[in-house]
């Protein structure tokens, strides 16, 4: 290359016109910026906060906290000696419970609306796009407003409740249901079913094997299946591992440790974030199936397979596809929306906030409860990543 | 399903007619509710519920509702504590987006029969109702008669002008853009535009004013703004700023290349630092030409996805106006800001869909003709990326709408908080139904017209790129 | 045909890598002024990635490339200059498909080379005439049919009157019976005296206009001959197979 470097000698070319030290440039100037604004900003907050004479550390987490929570897994789950830190670990408890719960119902409310929306039954359709427009075109807290107002302050008291099949009893002091409470025989129960499902599975495959090979007929999912339910339902009866636990009205109101009971709050925020979540979750469920080519519904008729079958075994898989990444977003909607609970008086995250926030400082306050949200968020993407994942189709 | 009938002997076959029970009314019933024993009952079912809860809600509706609550405070939930006499300038904002609107309309959009005879028969009711209950006004309460002329009369007397005016602002504009459209398409589009983009701020300045209490428009200070007047304006302000500032965060988010590396893990690779510094480096490598750029963004991006909104107004409340070293900022303006940084967060990830639609030759071939990345981003990138994202672009706007209501948790009084503070008076206490009732009519009606106008604008903009290939 | 004395393009010892993987492994090459290059090789033997490098659309890692004397480093202005004397046309054409047909060829000579709207026009319209589609002017590329968006893309990279045109598979992406139009467009350009080095299969269309064939495979130039060098006596194994899988069907 020494011919090359003498007929076409390297010119140092000055170094603002390097690409790569454009780049930087161009990064450092941005982040320069950038910095001294946080800076600018960061001051004047710490001064205001200053001058208010307001706190900024974290140091009160360990102090009695001077309120006390009455929703949670147990009974007086908060009380007004404990710290604040242990004010923030019930409403987590209390936000996780009304979020797990309510993405189930939502889910299963959603695919059944969004499957109704492509009945053949012209009612079901309609009954089912009004239903979605009604819930996606109004916003959550008014609806929770409502609950609020026209629901649960009209609940009537816990002497005379109203009674659903259960019996369960629905009255302001919450829903009461019956219990399954575990016995000494649970831990066997459980590890007996357990062996029975895997027993059953292992036989199901080993049948099928069989019959795929050798043509014989084996009857592999029959016997596959009543062993696995079979010795789950067998192991109940002799072991009788749960006993249920009924609830009582008492003189005045539900008998406490009878039954399970979660505050009426709780049943309005569920109730809340389940009707405005599905209606999204229907549409998602809908546009997903209609994503499915019809040439699939067409090939599956024309094999013979009824609607339901087709619907189970060939287009909802395809569209689950379609489903995940809306579908994801929509359970992330729900974790943020559960911060609405305060409307309905539930004692979530951001409703024990801000009742802590009249005595300490909002800052320190609003940094564990975006903290909080945040680490919810980024869990809930995670995992419904390595379902996406699983559901996409493998192309070259 | 369909039953042949083999015509008279000698009849020709084009004489032959569908049989009676194959078409009309009967025809459809049967194909649409009772195809199968199980549909029928599915359709019996549903035809008892739904009948219930209609009958249930006119029952609630004619004898126990009292409307008044929504008539006496008619002004406070449509515009708050702003001054009365300065209600034309409202007026005249409304008069000015409704005429837009229609225009846009008639341009890009298409005007069925059905939805005109809707907006026909909806006039009508609100004309013909406080007519009728002139002759009713004897009737006594509990009835009827009476309902008409004391509850729904009065009511739908009030919401007569405001209605008449939307919808003629909305026709008329209709007309005029079908008649641009006729005229010059392409330029009659480029103006529509245009006008939007100078209508917001111009309806910023008629609501808020500028000059002292003598002048021609005196300043309404945002302290005052509320009701229907406050949703509108924090959902435009924040759609206007939050717009630039999500393009500009989605720019940034894809710059500096897509090329990525992988990272083939060795067994048990977690157990070996050196594997750690590898994945480091790939991961960084990754990020492309701009890592810091891009690290920023995702950082905004990410926090502001992934914590609620309540929580940012909330925190926006006390910091913005720390931050900004002025006490006195209006509690509006602070939940403006807030608004817009967190829905800024929302339209990046739009966009950034949009950019990664594009085939990436685009990129390549502007580079090979020699434009810069800035020009290639202006003229090449961008255009097209925000013609694919505006679908979700507009559902995210409607979504903005209805966020505005979560400002009623920190005290704001736009519609759904000022029906609060309205409830809470002494004489209305307990009619909270029919004022949610109503609130909800209202925000459905806004938001359902919204993305019907969305649903029309993707049909005819698919149709557009699918001319342009 | 006039040849000066230096190449236009001087290629020597070309390396680049993804990751860990070695797409062009030292390649050298010398490409005189108006003289036809054809490159040709089974896919993934690094042919696209080596044109792309000559325009900086990816950034070689070691070796040297010069055009029309200019180094290609990492200084902009060189790059921007070099990218100005070369024009490249894509197998998925590229066209803008927000701009009509005479916007998407007027862009780039107004907006970088500053020149006048009606004479940028007037360039596009001389241009659209020579690859004979005048009455597409006003149209988009969606409108075209895959032959006359191609020879729009031409179009549009001779607007910037480039001194080399960069091929990369232009036919690839057609169906059979437009080839013969794009083809007879890039005889045309050869017989004018253009410098071109093309990608491609077009066998046929390699042996009548190229002066010279280049074999890729596996990163590297396997064998280098005049078109009836190569396609009547290759002198390696690997081109053997080639031709013989290419020209049987």
């Amino acid at each position: 290359m020494a011919d090359l470097a003498k007929r076409f000698p390297v010119r140092r070319f000055a170094f603002w016109r390097d690409v790569r030290f454009l780049r930087g440039a161009v990064q450092l100037i941005v982040l320069a910026i950038v910095i001294g604004l946080a800076i600018w900003l960061i001051n004047n907050v710490n001064q205001g906060l200053a001058r208010a004479r307001i706190p900024t550390d974290f140091s009160f987490l360990t102090q009695p906290s001077g309120f006390q929570i009455d929703e949670g897994l147990v009974d007086q789950p908060h009380k007004r000696t404990d710290s604040y830190a242990n004010a923030f670990a019930v409403a987590l408890v209390n936000t996780l419970r009304a979020v797990l719960v309510s993405l189930v119902l939502a889910t299963l409310l959603g695919l059944f609306i969004g499957i109704a929306r492509l009945s053949t039954n012209f009612l079901a359709r309609t009954l089912a796009l009004a239903y979605i427009e009604i819930f996606q075109n109004t916003p959550l807290l008014l609806q929770l407003f409502f609950i609020f107002t026209s629901i649960l302050l009209t609940l009537p008291r816990a002497t005379e409740p109203i009674v659903l099949p259960g019996p369960s009893y629905l009255s302001s002091s919450g829903l009461a249901t019956p219990n399954l409470i575990p016995t000494e025989t649970s831990g066997w129960w459980v590890l007996l079913t357990a062996i029975g499902i895997g027993v059953g599975v292992a036989l199901w495959r080993r049948l099928r094997t069989i019959r795929l090979e050798t043509g014989r007929t084996t009857y592999a999912a029959e016997i596959g299946l009543s062993v696995m339910f079979g010795v789950g339902i067998l192991a109940w009866l002799i072991l009788q591992p749960f006993t249920v636990d009924f609830p009582a009205l008492g003189r005045f109101g539900y008998v406490r440790d009878r039954g399970a009971i979660v505050s009426a709050n709780f049943v309005a925020i569920v109730l809340g974030l389940v009707l405005y979540t599905s209606a999204f979750i229907a549409e998602i469920v809908r546009s997903g199936i209609q994503s499915v080519p019809i040439g699939q519904w067409e090939a599956a008729r024309a094999q013979g397979f009824t609607y339901g079958q087709i619907l189970r075994l060939i287009v909802l898989p395809q569209a689950l596809r379609v489903i995940i990444p809306p579908l994801t977003n929509q359970y992330l909607n729900l974790a943020k929306n559960s911060s609405l609970g305060a409307a309905v008086g539930f004692a979530e995250v951001f409703g024990v906030a801000r009742t802590m926030a009249q005595s300490v400082s909002v800052v320190p306050i609003m940094v564990i409860v975006m903290g909080i949200y945040l680490a919810l968020s980024l869990i809930t993407s995670a995992v419904m990543n390595v379902l996406n994942a699983r559901f996409q189709i493998k192309t070259r | 399903m369909t039953t042949a009938i083999a015509p008279a002997e000698g009849a020709p076959a084009s004489q032959v007619k569908r049989p009676v029970i194959e078409r009309g009314v009967l025809a459809w019933l049967r194909r649409n509710l009772f195809r199968t024993p199980f549909d029928a009952a599915l359709t019996v079912i549903l035809v008892a519920v739904g009948g219930s809860l209609l009958a249930q809600f006119l029952e609630w509706s004619i004898a126990q509702a009292d409307w008044t609550v929504i008539t006496t405070n008619f002004r406070i939930l449509m515009q708050g504590t702003y001054p009365a006499e300065q209600g034309h300038r409202l007026g005249l904002s409304v008069v000015l987006i409704t005429l837009l609107a229609g225009v846009s309309w008639g341009i890009w959009g298409k005007l069925f029969r059905a939805t005109a005879f809707a907006f026909v028969g909806g006039v009508l009711i609100f004309v013909l109702v406080p007519l009728a209950a002139e002759s009713l006004a004897d009737s006594p309460r509990g009835t009827f008669g009476g309902y008409v002329s004391g509850q729904l009369a009065p009511l739908f007397s009030l919401l007569r002008d405001p209605v008449l005016l939307l919808v003629g602002c909305l026709l008329i504009g209709y007309g005029l853009g079908r008649f641009a459209k006729q005229i010059d398409r392409k330029r009659a589009g480029r103006y529509t535009l245009i006008a939007w983009f100078i209508s917001i701020p111009i309806c910023f300045v008629l609501v808020r004013g500028f000059s002292d209490a003598d002048g021609i428009l005196p300043v309404v200070p945002t302290s005052r703004w509320g009701g229907l007047l406050l949703t509108f304006m924090l959902a435009f302000v924040a759609i206007v700023a939050c717009f630039p500032l999500g393009i500009l965060l989605a720019l940034g988010r894809m710059s500096g290349g897509t090329r990525k590396l992988t990272f083939k893990a060795p067994p048990r690779w977690w157990l070996n630092p050196l594997q750690w510094l590898r994945a480091l480096s790939i991961w960084w490598r990754n990020l492309g030409n701009y890592p810091i750029i891009k690290l920023l963004c995702i950082i905004y991006i990410e926090f502001l996805r992934g914590v609620p909104l309540v929580t940012v107004f909330f925190t926006a409340n006390l910091i913005v106006p720390l931050a900004l070293g002025d006490n006195s900022i209006d509690a509006v303006v602070r939940a403006m800001v807030a608004l817009t940084l967190f829905e800024a967060a929302y339209i990046a990830e739009i966009v950034r869909g949009g950019l990664q639609a594009l085939p990436p030759g685009q990129l390549e071939a502007a580079k090979a003709l020699g434009l810069s990345p800035v020009q290639a981003t202006l003229f090449i990138t961008l255009p097209q990326a925000l013609r694919i994202a505006i679908p979700p672009l507009v559902g995210q706007f409607i979504t903005m709408f209805k966020d505005t209501s979560l400002v009623a948790i920190i005290g704001l009084t736009e519609l759904l908080g000022v029906s609060r503070a309205v409830l809470a008076q002494s004489e209305f206490i307990g009619r909270h139904r029919e004022l949610y009732v109503f609130v909800a009519i209202v925000y459905f009606v806004f938001s359902y017209g919204m993305s019907y106008a969305a649903r029309q604008l993707e049909r005819s903009g698919s149709g557009a790129i699918r001319k342009i290939g | 045909m006039t040849k000066q004395d230096d190449p236009i393009i001087i290629v020597r010892d070309v390396h680049k890598w993804y990751g860990d993987f070695h797409a062009l492994r030292g390649i050298s090459m010398e490409v005189s002024r108006g003289e036809v290059v054809v490159i040709c090789g089974p896919s993934g033997s690094g042919k696209s990635t080596f044109i792309r490098t000559i325009n900086r659309l990816e950034e070689h890692d070691r070796g040297e490339i010069i055009v029309n004397g200019i180094r290609l480093t990492n200084d902009v202005r060189n790059i921007a200059a070099i990218r100005s004397e070369i024009g490249m046309v894509f197998q998925q054409f590229n066209l803008f498909p927000h701009l009509t047909v005479l916007q998407n060829i007027t862009l780039a000579p107004i907006w970088v080379r500053k020149r006048p709207r009606r004479e940028a026009e007037r360039i596009a319209y001389e241009l659209l005439e020579r690859v004979k589609i005048p009455e597409q002017a006003h149209k988009y590329p969606g409108q075209l049919s895959g032959g006359q968006q191609q020879r729009v893309a031409i179009a549009r990279a001779l607007a910037m009157q480039p001194k080399i045109m960069l091929f990369d598979e232009p036919t690839s992406a057609l169906d059979p019976e437009m080839i013969k139009e794009v083809l007879d467009v890039m005889r045309e350009l050869a017989r004018s005296g253009l410098t071109m080095i093309v990608v491609t299969h077009e066998m046929g269309f390699a042996r009548e206009v190229a002066d010279r064939i280049v074999f890729f495979d596996h990163g590297e130039i396997v064998e280098e001959n005049t078109p009836d060098g190569f396609f009547q006596a290759p002198k390696t194994e690997r081109a053997k197979q080639f031709l013989a899988k290419v020209l049987s069907h």
